[in-house]
């Protein structure tokens, strides 16, 4: 029975999804922002893996003057579709308007797009077809002596791309901190430890990134990239990714 | 109200050859007094922002002094023209004609000049004939301020020790702030009547800006009981820097009447009379006292973020030239900056964004006025602004800030916004005139009027190469079969090569196998004289492999020795088995064809399989 259920909620979940980001690009036309937003939050959640749609929440939600909450919505967007031109112009736009720049201050942004020209499950998936090809023609080599003259320089280059990939998809990963998040108040306070009795140490804009370092209760330990600050936040203040 | 005679010696346009620069001069009278002034202006106009000033000549008949500057800036269809008036007061030093000599204004290679201006120097008290009045101007009467002329006292000794003439200098304030007006004043007192103009040698300032207040003031005072002649100047004072600034000694050197005091009756009486006249002239040089003025830093306290230095009193008002205009047409916003204080030293308001216009440099004019001994006026920017997009733009309100020092403390005055229409421009509509070529040189290009976000995707679908990759990814699994494929063509290549080093063995382990796929072919052989064939290969194929024969030539009296000799493991039933069988193919080989033979060469097959099986099991023992 639950697997009816959820099979039924699974098929049905684009046809929601369709109607939700009708509904959110008709209020976004019309300029309720935050009606569009509306819509466009159940459209994600109905398809989460929908670019688009995670863009289409951010521009919603930046009309609506949650810069924060637009620039989470817009990471989503990239960590699918790193590739699409809109998603990089508005998240770089509006993390502009945070005082920091898509990126990285020193890299130049021909590297910077090469190294994100795939998300990290099209490089996880590049690598594995990579990995794959490698061990077929690696076998093929070893069942039929015959071709083995012919493969063995694909069965080479196949192992170096699978090489590259595996790397370059590690190297995404690494630099992509596992639990990360987006300042979503204005001016929120960032404290020496988890509680109120803790010292303000600075104040960080709404759309700052943050690394969520740890948690305790109701507070977020957070690393700021930019600045490399650290401290304790309440976790009503960050939107984790 | 200027009281001009009107008797303007204008001189005429100077050449056309000179482009648009001219110079004019007028004096406000062209007959004067000794002990009177005249006020020249000369004024350079020209079609730019920037104009020279006035060469003045040697003026040997006259004292002159600066008494400021007032510069007009007008646009007409976009068009700059300009003028700067110069005021000087002249102050006769001589009983005659007094020539002002042509007065030249050279820019960029041009020069222009005015004609020379005679003045009649008359002696002083004397009456000045008036000039003709102007229609409607007021016949002029004595110079306002001007004290009525007082008979000297003869001697200066009976005056109780009273000094013949005096200069004294103060200040209005001894603190101000920085940038603060003050106001100092030099006063000339004298008892005795002058022969000539005295000389006067402004203070040294060090660390002010100065603006003379003319005019000259005169009147009388009795000091000690000795009535004085006094004639004042006063200059407004703009300390630049905080801090103990010193203001140095005011000097007046001036010839002094002294009284024929020789005895008439001394031998060389009529020698020194002859000599000297009834009275003879004393050279005098007086200075003041030095001043020392406290000033004061700014507070730092409540400084607005947009104060530009405006130490003072101001308003502000902004005004538009047109409310309606088009995109592309100029519109010339006015910004108004008018009241008391040093309005040369002021910075100009800052203009808020403005990304729906095309915002060109200002261009500033200061029209300086001195009413009452103090420093005021206006500064007027001027700022091109030409829409780039249509409907009703909005000119938000434009804040100024300045430092009031009597309520010491920083206001701020705000402009009321300002909204113009602004319809479609043509197209490839000519820019107006005067920002033509900043237009052109950013003509070719796009014009960023806003940035925002991009708009929405509507294309929801993901790449096919997206799906694909992250369906790969997400295979789970899948990606352990091509692991096991590659894992099973190991095995397979570990076995090759192990049959590659121990042939006999290989043929040892792959007896049974062998045998099989000739069973098999025994089944689907044509006829029974086949299939016995093939079952004899079998079986000796079989019994040679485990036994590392050759098969060609094996006999069963051979097989039957080597078998107990190298495996006496195995039964002698299994060898009178393997020995029945033998001959029975033997027999079903060469012997002719009987019915129902089919049916027992099957049971003869399964009986070799049989058979086979359990010795290969025997020989792995």
């Amino acid at each position: 029975m639950t697997s009816a259920l959820l099979a039924a909620a699974m098929l049905a979940a684009p046809l929601w999804g369709g109607a939700a980001r009708s509904e959110g690009q008709r209020f976004y036309d019309l300029g309720d922002y935050p009606a569009a937003a509306d819509w466009y939050l159940q459209a994600v959640r109905a398809e989460p893996r929908n670019a688009s749609l995670h863009y289409n929440l951010g521009d919603s939600l930046f009309k609506s003057g949650k810069t924060g909450r637009a620039i989470a919505a817009y990471e989503r967007a990239f960590l699918i579709r790193p590739r699409d031109a809109d998603i990089r112009q508005n998240l770089d736009y509006t993390l502009r308007r945070a005082g920091e720049e898509l990126t990285p201050a020193g890299v130049p942004p021909l590297l910077f797009q090469t190294f994100h020209l795939f998300s990290e499950r099209e490089l996880a998936g590049l690598q594995w077809l990579a990995c794959w090809l490698m061990l077929v023609l690696s076998g093929l080599c070893l069942w039929r002596q015959a071709l083995r003259p012919r493969l063995l320089s694909w069965t080479g280059a196949a192992a170096t791309l699978w090489l590259v990939l595996g790397g370059w998809w590690l190297a995404v990963r690494g630099v992509t901190p596992q639990r990360r998040g987006v300042i979503v108040t204005p001016a929120a306070e960032l404290r020496s430890g988890p509680g109120e009795n803790f010292n303000v140490s600075f104040t960080i804009p709404e759309g700052r990134r943050v690394q969520v370092l740890s948690a305790d209760g109701t507070w977020l330990e957070v690393g700021v990239l930019k600045e490399g600050a650290k401290g304790w936040l309440p976790a009503a203040a960050v939107e984790e990714l | 109200m200027r009281l001009w005679l009107g008797l303007a010696l204008a001189l005429g346009p100077a050449s056309q050859a000179l482009g648009q620069l001219s110079v004019t001069a007028e004096v406000n009278k062209t007959q004067v007094a000794l002990d009177d002034q005249v006020v020249l202006a000369v004024t350079i106009s020209g079609g730019q922002a920037s104009l020279p000033d006035p060469q003045l000549p040697p003026l040997p008949n006259f004292s002159v002094y600066s008494s400021g500057r007032s510069q007009n800036i007008s646009f007409v269809n976009g068009r700059v023209s300009s003028s700067v008036t110069h005021t000087f007061v002249l102050v006769p030093r001589a009983v005659g004609k007094g020539l002002i000599p042509p007065i030249t204004a050279t820019t960029q290679g041009a020069t222009a000049h005015t004609n020379p201006i005679e003045i009649q120097i008359m002696p002083p008290s004397s009456a000045v004939p008036a000039a003709p009045p102007q229609p409607g101007q007021a016949q002029p009467g004595p110079a306002p301020g001007r004290p009525a002329p007082r008979q000297h006292s003869p001697s200066p000794a009976a005056a109780g020790g009273a000094p013949d003439v005096l200069v004294t200098a103060e200040l209005d304030k001894s603190k101000a702030f920085v940038n603060e007006q003050v106001t100092l004043s030099v006063k000339f007192h004298t008892a005795v009547p002058l022969m000539g103009n005295p000389e006067y040698v402004p203070p040294k300032l060090e660390g002010v800006l100065s603006e003379d207040l003319p005019p000259l003031r005169h009147y009388n005072v009795v000091i000690k009981g000795r009535p004085y002649d006094v004639t004042e100047i006063k200059t407004a004072l703009f300390p630049l820097q905080a801090g103990r600034l010193k203001i140095g000694n005011a000097v007046v050197r001036c010839q002094v009447q002294q009284g024929f005091n020789t005895d008439p009756f001394s031998p060389d009486f009529f020698e020194r009379f002859f000599s000297q006249g009834v009275t003879a002239s004393q050279t005098r040089t007086i200075t003041s006292q030095p001043l020392v003025l406290e000033v004061s830093p700014l507070p730092t306290t409540g400084r607005p973020a947009d104060f530009t230095g405006a130490i003072g009193r101001f308003s502000l008002t902004a005004s538009v030239d047109k409310n309606h205009s088009k995109v592309g047409d100029a519109v010339n916003l006015t910004l108004t900056v008018q009241g008391t204080g040093n309005l040369k030293a002021i910075g100009e308001p800052a203009l808020p964004n403005l990304p729906s216009w095309r915002v060109f440099d200002p261009v500033t004019s200061v029209n300086l006025e001195k009413k009452g001994d103090l420093v005021q006026g206006s500064k007027i920017i001027r700022t091109v602004l030409v829409p780039r997009v249509s409907g009703d733009l909005t000119i938000p309100p434009i804040r100024f800030s300045y430092f009031d020092p009597t309520r010491r403390e920083y206001v701020g005055v705000v402009t009321a916004p300002l909204t113009v229409s602004v319809a479609p421009g043509e197209p490839n509509a000519t820019p107006a005139v005067g920002y033509v070529a900043q237009a052109a040189a950013m003509a070719p290009g796009l014009t960023r009027v806003n940035e925002d976000i991009s708009y929405l995707q509507t294309r929801m679908q993901s790449p096919l190469l997206t799906q694909a990759l992250e369906a790969v990814a997400s295979a789970g699994p899948v990606h352990a079969v091509p692991l096991l494929f590659f894992f099973w063509t190991l095995g397979l290549a570990f076995l090759r090569g192990l049959s590659a080093s121990d042939p006999k063995g290989a043929q040892f382990r792959g007896a049974w196998k062998s045998a099989s796929i000739r069973l098999r072919a025994a089944q689907k052989a044509a006829d029974s004289r086949e299939a016995a064939g093939l079952l004899t290969e079998a079986l000796t194929g079989f019994l040679a492999d485990k036994l590392s024969e050759p098969a060609s030539g094996l006999t069963m009296r051979r097989v039957s020795e080597l078998l107990q000799m190298r495996q006496p493991q195995i039964p002698a039933q299994a060898i009178k088995r393997i020995r029945a069988l033998w001959e029975d193919l033997d027999s079903r080989r060469f012997a002719p064809a009987s019915g129902g033979a089919e049916e027992d060469g099957a049971v003869l097959r399964q009986e070799l399989s049989d058979l086979l099986h359990s010795l290969d099991k025997e020989f792995k023992r």
